[in-house]
């Protein structure tokens, strides 16, 4: 391979047409973290009703380039995962999460296994809650945003097993309030989310309104259009 | 820079047309100059009403001259049915298919969170509306095999759902014609699973 030649398992993370015989993907590649590729589609791939850059599927990449936009060579099919209703939309949003969270062209191999454990895991469950709340802890850690369960923000002593607590974006857990933007979590709560006890009964909320308040620090501005799509799909099935 | 003559201008606009490059582009212009100059003024014409009074129906969102289309105003097509289809050319190729005799709805898209693509701009709150008038006994969901196309069609089943309507996707798997050894993976394991009694 020549010196500007890339190889990698990867997935398509997102991908729209480009003039009339191209696509833009975003990938997410085992060794070269996220890149953008441009696939010049063939004309007899053109004129297929199939579309080969489909998300959820693994595939062994073959790029070369140097600058920020590079050039696919070979996109070879390797697993597919099949995803469905709500699970696909969850799929999506983990997508969503990684092309607004993350950058180019940093290696991220961890955050490669987590993806592919948790599409792998999106494809088969039928509570998608369980692994996108590993996704979005093991994700927000990978950042170097994990939770702190070792102290208090404010007072910086050690968090008490049998204490209420909140829960700031920016700062942390505090026994006392810090204003806007916080969550309360239970006692029980809190020890749920420190071990990850996925089954854990006090474990689904706090998980839920703590990642997500971090997530949406991590997100600044910008929203996540899946999460809108999920919480429409969850009122549809409110009212059946 | 030199200010652009109009045959280069006329180049240029025809390579808005999806294939034209800009060799086929000079071509075309030429043709229409040296032999079709008639024609040329009446696809100008044309061109220049289509784009002045096609519109989209108020039923049904497909493109149309009237405020309903033909197919809306129809009456002797069965008004239990709706097929839901991502774009105008569906609606055709389903049309032309002479399968099926209900009306549509055409979203002209579909949902893209990426894309920012989402429930509004694909009309969804007027699908409600024609749901909720109760006449809907079902929904054939005729949207593309792609993930964007699968997430519209659980966003819409769940929809008709919660009134109590039914849904249908349309089958997929072989062509007709195909061989299995040509056919793709995954359109495989759809054909095993939704295969039907022989």
């Amino acid at each position: 391979m020549s010196q500007y030649t890339y190889e990698s398992e990867g997935f398509i993370l997102h991908s729209r047409r480009f003039r009339e015989n191209s696509v833009l993907l975003d990938v997410l590649t085992q060794t070269h973290g996220r890149v953008a590729l441009i696939a010049r589609r063939s004309v007899a791939k053109k004129k297929s009703a199939f579309n080969p850059y489909q998300v959820f599927s693994e595939k062994l990449f073959r790029w070369r380039g140097r600058g920020e936009l590079q050039s696919l060579q070979v996109a070879e099919q390797l697993r597919v995962f099949q995803l469905e209703k709500m699970n696909l939309v969850c799929g999506l949003y983990c997508n969503e999460l990684l092309v607004k969270v993350t950058g180019k062209h940093l290696p991220m191999d961890s955050i490669y296994t987590v993806y592919r454990d948790t599409i792998k895991s999106l494809a088969s469950t039928t509570t998608p809650e369980f692994p996108l709340r590993t996704f979005e802890a093991k994700l927000l850690m990978e950042l170097g945003h994990a939770l702190d369960f070792n102290e208090d923000c404010q007072t910086h002593h050690a968090l008490v097993d049998a204490t209420d607590y909140y829960y700031h974006p920016e700062a942390g857990f505090s026994a006392a309030t810090l204003g806007n933007g916080e969550c309360k979590v239970s006692a029980q709560e809190l020890a749920a989310l420190s071990a990850h006890a996925v089954d854990d009964e006090h474990f689904p909320r706090a998980a839920k309104l703590v990642y997500a308040g971090t997530i949406k620090h991590l997100l600044g501005t910008k929203t996540l259009n899946s999460r809108d799509l999920y919480r429409d799909l969850s009122k549809f099935k409110l009212s059946k | 820079m030199q200010p652009k003559n109009l045959l280069e201008e006329l180049m240029e606009s025809l390579r808005i047309l999806p294939g034209v490059g800009p060799k086929t582009a000079q071509r075309m212009a030429f043709h229409l100059l040296e032999r079709e100059r008639d024609a040329a003024m009446t696809l100008a014409t044309k061109i220049q009403e289509s784009v002045t009074r096609i519109g989209h129906c108020q039923r049904c969102r497909t493109f149309t001259e009237e405020e309903v289309c033909d197919i809306c105003s129809n009456k002797a097509r069965n008004n239990a049915l709706l097929c839901v289809v991502e774009n105008p050319a569906d609606l055709l190729v389903l049309e032309q298919s002479a399968s099926y005799r209900g009306y549509y709805f055409v979203l002209m898209g579909r949902l893209s969170p990426l894309d920012g693509i989402g429930p509004e701009a694909l009309g969804m709150d007027h699908l409600e509306v024609i749901l909720d008038e109760g006449n809907i006994k079902e929904i054939i969901l005729a949207t593309n095999s792609t993930v964007e196309g699968e997430v519209t069609a659980h966003y819409i089943s769940e929809m008709a759902a919660s009134r109590n309507i039914s849904t249908s996707r349309i089958a997929q798997g072989i062509p007709m014609g195909g061989e299995l050894e040509y056919v793709d993976r995954q359109t495989l394991a759809h054909a095993i699973e939704g295969r039907t009694t022989y």
